[in-house]
């Protein structure tokens, strides 16, 4: 959060108060990569900033929000910026009072859709299809209120107007804890052939809840995650859901094993009643999984976990059977290659450093099992692993500081070279086959083509904050509380085809009629 | 992924659930003095069973002489499933779960609430009709299981203090008792050591519970095959209880066993004829055994060399078999003429080999002989038809002989002698040291020794009685496995399990076998007899708590 002290205007308002807002500090986040646009939320004066790259020269434009942001997120498909506003209350004759609410602005022109919420939320997940919950976060920021219900949710259609139901305020079953998060299913049918529904799987300590998005006002379903009365403490971490049969797989700490939430159809029981009833189940492969992933070998549904006692168990979801395959190395991740449909698993610990890392091809995986595993000991320990799009190499980081990293092509011979860098690699992105990266300390652009991994800088005229590729244009925000970027057409632009923007943050400041 | 065939059910009850195996595990508070047990097979060495079901120190001999050992006796729980449903009752939610072996659509389980502490828990033969003492609530609930998959309750009152349960052949009737040998001197409210409930179970809509009195200490129930009678065993007597119309509260008429009881010690053993007609038992010092005509009480000692230390009744009734192990003696008895003119009872000497326990095969045709209270490695089987004896060999001392229900296979379970084997034992020391069962062919007489790698546990046979399911559980050595035993070839397959089972029983309707796990939230898995794949259930004990 930047803020900015704002400059003296008492005398430009002559003998009249200056609003008390002139003298709070500006609170902007961002920046928020939406659709073709870069966006900055001032929450302090309630605008939303959208930069424009692509236009010649680019330009900024501003739309108006509701003040005092609480959080701020890109919707799933980035078309679209999502706040929640806490509300204001006026304390004076002639200030402004404002509801809680949801705002949502989309880029090209900015445009703002306002959903007011029946209380102040921190924290909002949305769903691809539209649907959204408005939720208090484990640490609320807002403190102003008296009474304050962790348990209370608003359920929101993005996809209509607000009104009447939209959105719907709703308080869920509780059993000692809040909410930690929410999940979204994927369409399904349950049964099969039944209209596609959508549920949410709101995660709590110790329990699950299952709401019908599709028929709202169903009761939720609470699911415990251990024996009552046990004193046990699972935190329920991940879920991964597939469609058929519709399971939800749930991954815990405290868990000795994931759940398996089967969700059987049962007799309609009347149209205010639920018509499916979770069954729950834990494959017994008996081991602590670090993380999870989901396939599909032909018509079977196949659970992988990564395990604490350094093995994979790949789970068959019907039967619940599992087969281990030793590692002998710690692993907590899995990175699938490529994202969208793997054909590989690249297996390693971001927690206990390895130089190992590890390949597990996909193909005939559940008759092949540790046949399918290779391993690369690459030269230095790896901290994290981030895949370049296109899917044929991986860019290895492989420090804290991110001093040294490499890019590891996922060919035949699977190479691994090194890039050494001056200072800590702060911020990068993928931009048309080239790594572009800052650090705050060095104001120069560094520019990597991955198919000749040579490399090349482009000088800046202040300390970079982040870069953000957009497509093949390169925006650098500085940071600067008044807003500074510079805008690169594309990652092989020379300095002077860049654009530097600056003061876009402070646009029309004094020309807007500023009210408390 | 290998497949895996084994059926496992989890037991989430120490105390309640029963599956086709001994399960000694109870919750009773026994306030310090013991592990619960049910048989001195279930204490270490120098302990005895007590009364309560605990495990004591073996009090010292007062003659000071060599006092022989006592046979050890296993005492299986019948199992819990139905004919499609397996049955898992949870005494700490109050719930029974109610699990789906059919292959095919997941595992769906069901909670069905019922009274507070739900255990033991029977089901009718052969039928997915439930029947669960709530031993916390004075009552039992009746599951019915509906073809639209949900399940019909009713709700039954008992005398205070109930702990245990049997089942009726035909599922018509269940008698509730107080077994002291279940209680782990745990004694309820209101506590009753004379009475039973019996609970009349058909029609569906006409259920219902009569309490009757019957003689002191309650241990088991017998009921005549076609379910018309049953006979309530009691520490000097046996109640004899007529099914043929409903029972009314009242005295049960007994029939005394013992023939002076100021005087006499309690009997050990008494079985029933079934028809009803005769009640033999062994009487402590007796050189013999005890006839009693349970319609006249007329009782009838008759002479043999020895003190019997088994007697068993052939399936038909018709044959009572004896074995006299301090005479080396096998007795055959037919019923009702050899009481009448005891010279005619056959004795057939075993030599020089001991025989202390019978087994009768399901069909009546032999008798597997046996002691565990000596390391003989022979396994001596009886023609109850030629009354012929003769002695096989085995490669270890016997524990335990379970026959398959066609009589034609048996599995072993073997003795173990103290130490670990080592490279300077011969090779029958390092065998007497390994712990291991075999598979033996009554015809052929052929033995096939399978070491394992922990104590061989509780066995339950595929109804067609082409395999047969071992358990083994070592939690200091991570051994959790289900063994499956071909019964034609010999082979064994290895099944590992997520949790260490405790017990395993058949589902007729799929042909499935259930294995009980030790787990927190509850793990059964099912085993295909035909193709041994396996498909496992964890957590179900979390479905009473879901809330809608």
């Amino acid at each position: 959060m930047r803020t900015l002290l704002i400059p003296i205007a008492l005398c430009l308002f002559g003998c009249e108060t200056p609003p008390q807002i002139l003298s709070r500090k500006l609170a902007i986040t961002g920046p928020y990569e939406i659709g073709g646009a870069v966006m900055w939320v001032d929450g302090t004066r309630g605008l939303v900033f959208a930069l424009d790259p692509a236009a010649s020269p680019p330009t900024v434009s501003s739309t108006r929000i509701r003040r005092n942001a609480l959080w701020a997120g890109p919707a799933p498909a980035g078309d679209s910026l999502r706040i929640l506003t806490p509300g204001k209350e006026a304390l004076k004759k002639g200030e402004l009072t404002e509801a809680p609410a949801l705002t949502v602005v989309r880029p090209g022109p900015a445009v703002a859709r306002v959903y007011p919420l029946p209380s102040a939320f921190d924290r909002l997940a949305v769903a691809a299809d539209g649907s959204a919950i408005a939720y208090p976060g484990e640490s609320p920021q807002s403190t102003d209120a008296y009474f304050r219900n962790p348990n209370q949710l608003a359920l929101i259609d993005l996809t209509a107007e607000p009104g009447e139901g939209n959105p719907l305020p709703r308080t869920i079953r509780a059993l000692g804890s809040a909410p930690l998060g929410v999940v979204f299913s994927p369409p399904l049918e349950i049964p099969r052939g039944a209209p596609p529904r959508t549920l949410a799987l709101v995660l709590s300590k110790n329990y699950l809840t299952f709401l019908d998005l599709s028929h709202r006002e169903r009761p939720e379903i609470t699911v415990p995650l251990g024996a009552q009365g046990g004193g046990s403490s699972v935190t329920p971490r991940q879920v991964v859901f597939a469609a058929s049969p519709p399971t939800a797989f749930v991954r815990a700490d405290g868990a000795a094993d994931v759940f398996a939430l089967a969700l059987d159809a049962r007799p309609s029981q009347g149209p205010e009643l639920n018509d499916y009833l979770p069954r729950v189940n834990q494959p017994s492969s008996g081991k602590v999984a670090r993380d999870m992933i989901l396939l599909t070998e032909g018509t079977r549904t196949l659970l992988l976990t990564v395990n604490d006692s350094q093995d994979l168990a790949l789970i068959d979801a019907a039967t619940s059977e599992s087969a281990i395959i030793p590692i002998g190395a710690p692993i907590d991740s899995i990175l699938p290659v490529p994202p969208e449909a793997p054909s590989r698993l690249v297996l390693f610990s971001r927690t206990a450093r390895q130089s190992t890392v590890h390949f597990l091809d996909l193909k005939d995986l559940s008759t092949q099992l540790g046949q399918n595993l290779t391993r690369r000991t690459l030269a230095r320990p790896v901290h994290d692993l981030v895949p370049v799009p296109g899917g044929g190499q991986l860019l290895v980081v492989h420090d804290d500081a991110r001093t040294v990293v490499s890019i590891l092509d996922l060919g035949p011979h699977r190479t691994d070279a090194p890039i050494e860098g001056r200072l800590p690699l702060e911020s990068f992105d993928f931009a048309g086959g080239f790594l572009v990266g800052v650090s705050s300390g060095l104001r120069r652009l560094g520019v990597l083509d991955l198919a000749t991994l040579s490399p090349r800088d482009v000088r800046l005229d202040d300390s970079p904050s982040r870069v953000i590729a957009l497509g093949t244009r390169i925006v650098v925000d500085h940071g600067a509380p008044q807003g500074m970027v510079t805008v690169l057409p594309d990652p092989t632009a020379r300095r002077e085809e860049t654009h530097v923007l600056w003061g876009f943050l402070l646009g029309n400041l004094l020309d807007q009629d500023l009210r408390d | 992924m290998r497949p895996i065939c084994v059926l496992v059910v989890v037991l989430l009850s120490a105390c309640g659930s029963e599956s086709g195996g001994h399960y000694p595990g109870g919750a009773g508070d026994l306030g310090g003095a013991g592990r619960q047990c049910f048989g001195a097979n279930d204490c270490r060495q120098g302990e005895i069973c007590s009364v309560f079901g605990a495990c004591v120190p073996v009090a010292p001999a007062s003659d000071g002489g060599t006092t022989p050992p006592a046979e050890v006796a296993e005492r299986p729980e019948p199992p819990a499933s139905g004919n499609r449903y397996v049955y898992v009752a949870l005494p700490t939610q109050d719930t029974v779960v109610k699990i789906d072996s059919q292959p095919g659509n997941g595992i769906p389980a069901r909670t069905i609430a019922v009274g507070h502490g739900p255990a033991p828990l029977r089901t009718v033969p052969g039928q997915d009709i439930a029947l669960v003492l709530n031993r916390g609530s004075n009552a039992a609930s009746l599951i019915r299981a509906r073809l639209d998959g949900g399940d019909d309750l009713v709700t039954l009152p008992t005398a205070p203090g109930h702990n245990q349960l049997a089942m009726s052949p035909d599922g018509r009737h269940a008698i509730a008792f107080f077994d002291f040998l279940a209680s782990g001197g745990k004694l309820a409210p209101k506590q009753t050591f004379q009475e039973i409930t019996v609970f009349a179970l058909t029609p569906p809509g006409k259920e219902q519970a009569v309490r009757l009195s019957v003689g002191f200490r309650p241990s088991e129930v017998q009921f005549a095959p076609d379910g018309s009678a049953a006979w309530i065993i009691t520490e000097q007597r046996i109640s004899v209880l007529s099914l043929a119309q409903p029972p009314k509260p009242s005295i049960v008429p007994t029939v005394s066993l013992v023939k002076d009881p100021l005087t006499e010690p309690p009997p050990t053993g008494a079985l029933v004829t079934r028809d009803g007609k005769l009640a033999l038992a062994r009487q402590p010092k007796l050189k013999g055994f005890r006839a009693v005509a349970l319609d006249t009480g007329a009782i009838t000692d008759v002479a043999l060399p020895g003190e019997p230390t088994d007697l068993r009744l052939t399936p038909d009734g018709k044959l009572a078999l004896l074995v006299l192990r301090d005479e080396h003696l096998v007795v055959f008895v037919d019923l009702p003429g050899d009481l009448l003119d005891p010279a005619k009872i056959e004795q057939v000497p075993t030599g020089d080999w001991t025989v202390g326990q019978a087994v009768i095969t399901a069909d009546g045709a032999r008798a597997l002989l046996f002691a565990n209270a000596v390391n003989q490695k022979a396994l001596l089987v009886a023609d109850l038809k030629a009354r012929q004896v003769k002695v096989l060999p085995l490669k270890k001392g016997v524990r335990q002989v379970l026959p398959s229900p066609d009589g034609r296979t048996a599995v072993i379970l073997h003795n173990k002698t103290p130490g670990t084997p080592a490279q300077t034992d011969t090779l029958d020391e390092y065998l007497d040291k390994l712990q291991a069962y075999s598979l033996f062919d009554l015809q052929s007489g052929f033995a096939k020794l399978q070491p394992t790698a922990a104590p061989p546990g509780d066995v339950a046979f595929a109804p067609d009685a082409r395999s047969a399911y071992l358990l083994l559980s070592d939690a200091g050595n991570a051994v959790r496995s289900a063994l499956v035993l071909d019964l034609r070839s010999f082979l064994v397959h290895s099944v590992e399990l997520g949790s260490p089972p405790v017990a395993l029983g058949v589902v007729p309707m799929t042909r499935q076998v259930y294995v009980a796990q030790t787990h927190a939230l509850g793990r059964l898995t099912f085993v295909a007899t035909d193709t041994f794949k396996t498909r496992t259930l964890t957590g179900f004990a979390l479905h009473g708590g879901i809330i809608e």
